[in-house]
């Protein structure tokens, strides 16, 4: 993934795979975060597993996306029992590491959690304005939110315009960098004698009847491996586009930077990752003019710096979206299946929270059968 | 044949009609909700069995989005 | 609300009064509770192109078994431009109402009112039901009226803005003005903008933002219904006139004094 433009997806190979008989292997159909952190857990609690990837393992939404863990900064007005889950999730990424950590023992780099916190920053007065309305919010619920004067934010984060006009600190807020977790996932995963089938395509129906466990990990993809999915609870891809940038020894972020219009991250591997889009184009994944554009304006409106770094890679991934934009994680109407669909943005923040229940619910772990699988849309009480 | 689809000159095989480029390029004509212009002019659905395509043709087919 | 109060617009009658956008939901789902709570059976869509790779389109499928569809030209710059969105709109949605949007510049959205009038004039004369977003300027209504437009949509504020209403004593002598329906499109930002553009004699709202981006879209959705319910009702019941000084709403006979 150096060239600018992304390499075409290889060419998907139909296996032979329909009439093969798993014999009480769990079966998990997508080889993104969410299914390769539920495949290694249960890979690591004994299981006999194989992920099936249509593409190149790890290489779809979960390669493309930033590694924010930012709940703290993604709260939506509607969404504080979800915000809670993300929470639940951020917390359970330590016991992550460590457990991957032990299991790679050494022969690989797990990544390391970075506590950097976010800088929301407001630089119009409509910017201060949306900030107001959503410290109000945070405070109200009880979340920790910091008010940042111009001259404040610009301490904490010296490389910000001299036009930041206030900034929330949203203190809690974390980032991982989601390459080589995915990587170190997938490597954990075969190490403790998983199977993983790449390139390779498969319905839910040609595996429930003979998997011990079939669950449904296919991002965007989702629709294809299953018609429960599409007439129950379809799954649309929504096309994020996202630049890297490379860093310079002058250019060092000490937190993740958002304003109202998008973010700039300084990854650990040196990359800036500047984001994002939300489109609704279906399987599209070009690179366009006036996304890029809108997102070098933003970053350079914030970090005037980041003019003069080197562009690394155009990309754009395919967020899986539920109509109400809450992931499925749980029980499906078929009993041994099981889907983890629908995470939408938080991919790489729910991976923790997702692998422990799945894998908690496949082992009927008694605790477990009060896992709700969806998340319902919920008005906050004032 | 060369068709300017949505802007981009490419190559396509040959197709004698709007139909016939629809289901070239996996689009399900009977589907509703699209409509399709070739050279700017807008060409009605009962008109995109006979309508001949050219070498060179510009067609764009847009159909309805989220919008205020 | 009283019988058959029915807001007739073209060729159709509706019983609400409120017409929705469809954008800039938190999502799907809460858009669809958006609309439905609000009551409208109306609501706007773009026409944009066709992404070979978008085989289908869940959330449109979704909006079009339930509302009627009226699609925008919204980003047409030219009457040129709008005029072949509206017969694109025509013949992908099979409706020949069409919400007129010229725009002068991006920074405002403010319409462009030479292109408009050109563009509403053409599409009247193609057979349109051409319902124009338009300054609340008295004149540029009446015009519009005047080439046959089924409808005057003057903004209140900047689309967006949700800045209320700029120029009430616009909306007023643009009432006076025009017989053909009035409907406030872009500027509401509160349950109370909607009455006050009731109560001022609009027929209608045509909204989104002040929905759409509100911490709670589906109770805004119920506010908004009732706020045009209540002003559409405050304007036909006829108010009070203002006085400066007090009417006792008392008798003033029979008071118990203290000796």
């Amino acid at each position: 993934m150096n060239a600018i433009i992304p390499t075409p997806e290889p060419t998907e190979r139909t296996a032979p795979l329909a009439d093969r008989n798993w014999s009480g292997r769990h079966v998990i159909i997508g080889g993104g975060i969410i299914g390769l952190s539920i495949g290694w857990q249960l890979a690591r609690r004994g299981h006999a597993v194989t992920i099936i990837e249509k593409g190149a393992v790890g290489q779809g939404a979960s390669w493309v996306a930033a590694g924010m863990l930012a709940p703290y900064a993604e709260i939506g007005f509607e969404e504080v029992e979800f915000f809670r889950m993300c929470r639940e999730s951020l917390d359970l990424y330590p016991r992550l590491l460590e457990e991957l950590t032990a299991d790679v023992a050494g022969s690989f780099e797990v990544p390391m959690l970075d506590s950097c916190g976010t800088l929301l920053v407001a630089m119009t007065a409509d910017d201060e304005a949306y900030l107001k309305r959503f410290h109000d919010f945070q405070l109200r619920i009880g979340l920790r939110s910091t008010k940042l004067s111009s001259a404040e934010a610009r301490e904490q984060e010296p490389l910000l315009s001299p036009r930041t006009k206030s900034a929330l600190f949203l203190e809690a807020d974390k980032q991982i960098n989601n390459r080589t977790l995915v990587l170190a996932l997938a490597q954990a995963f075969t190490k403790l004698g998983g199977e993983l089938l790449e390139h390779t395509t498969i319905d839910v129906q040609n595996v429930e009847s003979t998997a011990a466990a079939v669950i449904l990990a296919a991002g965007a993809h989702a629709n294809a491996a299953s018609s429960d999915v599409r007439e129950s609870n379809p799954i649309r891809p929504v096309k994020g586009q996202i630049i890297m940038l490379r860093s310079t020894e002058h250019f060092q972020l000490r937190h993740m930077i958002r304003s109202p219009r998008g973010y700039i991250l300084h990854k650990d591997d040196g990359r800036v990752a500047v984001g994002a889009t939300a489109e609704e184009k279906g399987f599209d994944t070009s690179s366009t003019a006036g996304a890029v554009f809108d997102m070098l304006r933003n970053a350079y409106e914030i970090l005037p710096m980041t003019y003069e770094l080197e562009i690394t890679e155009l990309c754009a991934g395919l967020r899986p979206a539920t109509r109400s934009h809450l992931p499925e994680i749980g029980y499906s109407a078929h009993g041994n299946v099981y889907n983890a669909i629908g995470h939408y943005r938080h991919g790489i923040l729910l991976a923790p929270y997702t692998a422990y229940h799945i894998a908690d619910l496949v082992e009927k772990h008694p605790h477990a059968s009060h896992v709700l699988h969806k998340v319902q849309p919920s008005l906050h009480k004032k | 044949m060369r068709i300017r689809l949505a802007g981009e000159l490419r190559e396509f095989d040959e197709a004698h009609s709007i139909n016939a480029f629809l289901s070239l390029i996996n689009i399900d004509a009977t589907k509703n909700g699209i409509a399709i212009a070739r050279n700017g002019v807008v060409i009605p659905k009962a008109k995109w069995q006979t309508e001949p395509l050219a070498d060179g043709d510009s067609i764009e087919i847009v159909r309805a989005s989220q919008g205020g | 609300m009283t019988m058959a109060d029915l807001f007739r617009l073209g060729d159709k009658e509706f019983t609400s009064r409120l017409i929705l956008g469809t954008a800039r939901y938190p999502n799907p789902q809460v858009m669809m509770d958006s609309l439905r709570a609000s009551g409208t059976e109306l609501v706007t869509v773009a026409i944009r192109r066709f992404n070979l790779k978008e085989k289908s389109n869940d959330v449109l499928d979704w909006i079009k078994n339930e509302f009627a569809l009226l699609p925008n030209t919204a980003g047409c710059y030219t009457a040129k431009e709008a005029i072949f969105t509206a017969e694109l709109a025509r013949e992908a949605l099979e409706t020949n109402w069409i919400k007129l949007e010229v725009i002068g510049d991006d920074e405002t959205l403010m319409p462009d009112v030479v292109e408009l009038l050109k563009g509403a004039e053409e599409l009247v004369r193609l057979g349109f039901t051409v319902l124009p977003y338009c300054n609340d300027d008295p004149i540029t209504c009446r015009k519009l009226a005047d080439i046959g437009c089924a409808a005057v949509m003057p903004l209140a504020a900047p689309i967006g803005s949700g800045a209320g209403i700029r120029n009430p004593f616009n909306i007023q002598i643009i009432r006076e003005l025009v017989t053909i329906p009035v409907i406030i499109d872009a500027g509401i930002g509160t349950a109370s903008d909607a009455a006050l553009a009731m109560e001022l004699g609009a027929d209608a709202i045509l909204l989104n933002t002040a929905i759409s981006r509100a911490e709670h879209p589906v109770m805004m959705a119920n506010a908004m219904r009732h706020g045009v319910e209540a002003g559409r009702l405050a304007y036909l019941a006829g108010r009070i006139p203002e006085t400066l000084f007090a009417e006792r709403s008392s008798p003033s006979e029979g008071i118990v004094r203290l000796a």
